[in-house]
């Protein structure tokens, strides 16, 4: 039986789907009586849920458009001088 | 985790037990479809009827049969299945290699290697298949019966490999490394196109004693000639009307016009005039015009379809078309449209259904139900490229087109470059800076950077990755200029076991539901920016962007387990964060 210290050092290779078969197994079966490890796993896939909808750190049409237009301004005047 | 949410089953689900009778072990790609128990009954059904006696063909031939089929597919998650099972069978690995490699030094009696060979034309170049393929296998002795199972499980085996691909599935063992699937050779000559037989004997079962023919009477108003071809295997007919049943009747879900949708674009990838022309009569008798249909299969961007739905299409197509380029980024673009993971899940099932009663048409040859509009042909060579199992390895720069209109100077093609990238770039900046305000600047700085160097970017990388490598080195320039502790590039592995979970309180079953979105992103934003630099980036790159581990290590200059070792980190130090949020029995927390 694997400790909660086990656990967490390869939860990101386990999260990614990446160990293998006997580790997994052995992972599953350590969820399955741990409520700390069973809580942090499903919390951890919901946070991953939650920040890849969340539409964060979205530059709005309104401020990318003078943005750009002041990026191929600067270009264009670097050709021309 | 799969790519897809998935829920608990009691221990004794009987469709598990039937698989682990099967498998010797429950693969992880059923494990991965528990939000939608129904879908996991229709394929343990035909499974279970097909796989677990020895009637024509043995049990070991079979699984050589998907062992070679998904070895031709590249899916390396199904070999590796079909690898244990038949070393647990007995069968000595150097021969499962040989299998794998399609050698024909495998060991094989001929009348084996005729049923591979067969197989693998009939998966990778089924409107090639003909009546000589069949008398080719009766030659070797194999009866009717036999080659009738060959082909069912062929198409079954393409029915897995879809859902694989589709599903991302935990690897049930440490993963055996496959070669690189070969694509098919562009033959023109032979073409049949799935429709010179029917191949194989019939024997005459009647839909007044016979329930799976009542059903599709009923439900299609005739009982179609590629259920009347497999008469043979009644038990086989019952498992597929069942699955009909739970795979495409309900409408809980998907529609069953999406459905239909799903299964005629699917089936024109795959050039199958049968599946096409029964799809356009299911659409027409849902209401569609012939020309409707006909342009939802010709291409279905043209036709009048909601966006969403639009959308939905081109992801299944991929998945038909293209699965080794299909991945974690596709259900997420799906899931942008408002697709739940349940209709997400359905889609793929449904397109793996389609993969199976494609392969089965093409491997029976049977003539059609209703008179095709169009008939595919080998001048649909374009399709068929388009549609070649597996695809074609080498990923195309979108980019690249524009990229060396640029190189030659056309500040417009830049211009839409800029326009097409700068919000990646942006949210990159962030990532890396921390700082709206300095990340708009920041922005200006890299594309200025992009342009004076673009004569040096070689397509080595795709442009979107050699943009993003600029962004974070000029994010960490200023970075480093700001606070000299603070950097990226100390690239070593971090340990994770040093990081110890203190919220452990569970969280509620829908934490959405808690929030409206702006009060959503307004959370993870907060949070992120309290998070140091290296991990904040590599999570806007891998969760927000959704670049692969790969590319966001190209884009960072840093190796893959250093990627890796931050983004749990980061997943985890950002819980922490917006656990008193969401834990279950949590009062709102003020804004």
């Amino acid at each position: 039986m694997i400790t909660c210290e086990q656990f967490m050092a390869d939860f990101g290779d386990y999260f990614e789907g990446e160990v293998a078969a006997d580790l997994r197994r052995e992972m599953e079966s350590h969820i399955s009586h741990c409520r700390t490890c069973q809580v942090v796993c499903d919390s951890t896939s919901k946070t991953v849920r939650i920040v890849t909808d969340s539409g964060s750190f979205y530059l709005r049409p309104g401020a990318a458009q003078p943005l750009i237009a002041q990026i191929m301004a600067r270009i264009r005047g670097s050709l021309e001088s | 985790m799969s790519y897809l949410r998935e829920v608990a089953v009691g221990g004794a689900y009987p469709p598990f037990v039937a698989l682990q009778a099967l498998f010797g072990f429950v693969p992880n790609v059923f494990r991965a479809q528990t939000l939608l128990p129904r879908v996991i009954e229709a394929e343990a059904g035909i499974a279970y009827a097909l796989l677990l006696e020895e009637r024509d063909l043995s049990r070991i031939q079979k699984a050589s049969i998907s062992l070679a089929i998904s070895a031709a597919h590249g899916d390396a998650y199904w070999v590796t299945g079909y690898y244990q099972l038949l070393l647990s069978m007995g069968v000595p690995g150097d021969t499962l290699d040989r299998i794998i490699i399609n050698d024909h030094q495998a060991d094989l009696s001929t009348r084996d290697q005729a049923l591979l060979d067969f197989a693998r034309k009939l998966a990778k170049r089924g409107p090639w298949l003909s009546g000589e393929d069949i008398a080719e296998l009766r030659s070797r002795g194999l009866s009717d019966e036999s080659i009738l199972e060959a082909v069912i499980v062929t198409a079954l085996t393409g029915f897995f490999c879809t859902l694989s691909k589709g599903l991302g599935p935990f690897a049930d063992f440490m993963l055996k490394p496959v070669p690189p699937a070969s694509t098919s050779p562009r033959a023109v000559g032979g073409y049949v196109g799935g429709t010179g037989g029917p191949h194989l004997r019939t024997v005459e079962l009647s839909p007044e004693n016979f329930p799976p023919f009542a059903f599709f009477l009923k439900g299609f108003g005739l009982i179609p000639n590629l259920f009347r071809a497999q008469s043979l295997r009644p038990d086989v007919l019952a498992a597929e009307a069942d699955a009909v049943r739970k795979i495409l009747q309900h409408d809980d879900i998907l529609s069953r016009l999406q459905k239909e949708c799903i299964l005629l674009v699917g089936s024109a990838a795959n050039l199958n005039t049968y599946c096409v022309a029964a799809h356009c009569e299911a659409l027409r008798r849902m209401g569609l015009s012939a020309d409707e249909a006909d342009q939802i299969a010709l291409d279905h961007h043209k036709a009048d379809l909601p966006e969403a739905d639009t959308a939905l299409l081109d992801f299944i197509l991929k998945l038909t078309a293209r699965p080794a380029d299909f991945g974690r980024h596709d259900i997420d673009k799906v899931r942008h449209y408002g697709f739940t993971d349940e209709h997400i899940l359905e889609g793929v099932v449904v397109t793996a259904f389609n993969t199976f009663f494609n392969t089965l048409q093409m491997g029976l040859g049977t003539t059609p139900d209703f008179t095709p509009r169009r008939t595919f042909g080998p001048d649909d060579g374009h399709r068929l490229a388009a549609a070649e199992r597996p695809s074609e390895p080498v990923q195309v720069d979108p980019d690249a087109g524009l990229v060396a209109r640029a190189q030659s100077g056309d500040l417009d093609a830049f211009e839409d470059l800029v326009n097409r990238h700068n919000r990646r770039v942006y949210r990159a900046l962030v990532g890396v800076v921390g700082n709206f305000d300095e990340a708009q600047d920041a922005m200006q700085e890299t594309f200025l950077k992009a342009f004076q160097h673009l004569g040096s970017f070689q397509g080595r990388s795709k442009f979107s990755t050699w943009l993003l490598m600029i962004a974070s080195n000029t994010g960490l320039q200023r970075l480093r200029d700001r606070k000299p502790l603070e950097s990226l590039d100390d690239a070593g592995v971090e340990p994770e076991e040093d990081f110890r979970p203190r919220q452990v309180r569970a969280w509620t079953e829908n934490p959405e539901q808690l929030y409206s979105a702006a009060e959503r992103r307004g959370l993870v934003e907060r949070g992120m920016l309290k998070l140091p630099a290296k991990y904040r980036v590599v999570l806007v790159l891998r969760d927000l962007e959704q670049l692969s581990t790969e590319e966001t290590a190209v884009a960072l200059g840093l190796g893959i387990p250093a990627i890796k070792s931050r983004l749990c980190r980061a997943r985890l130090m950002l819980r922490e964060a917006l656990a008193p949020h969401f834990a279950a029995g949590a009062e709102r927390i003020g804004l």
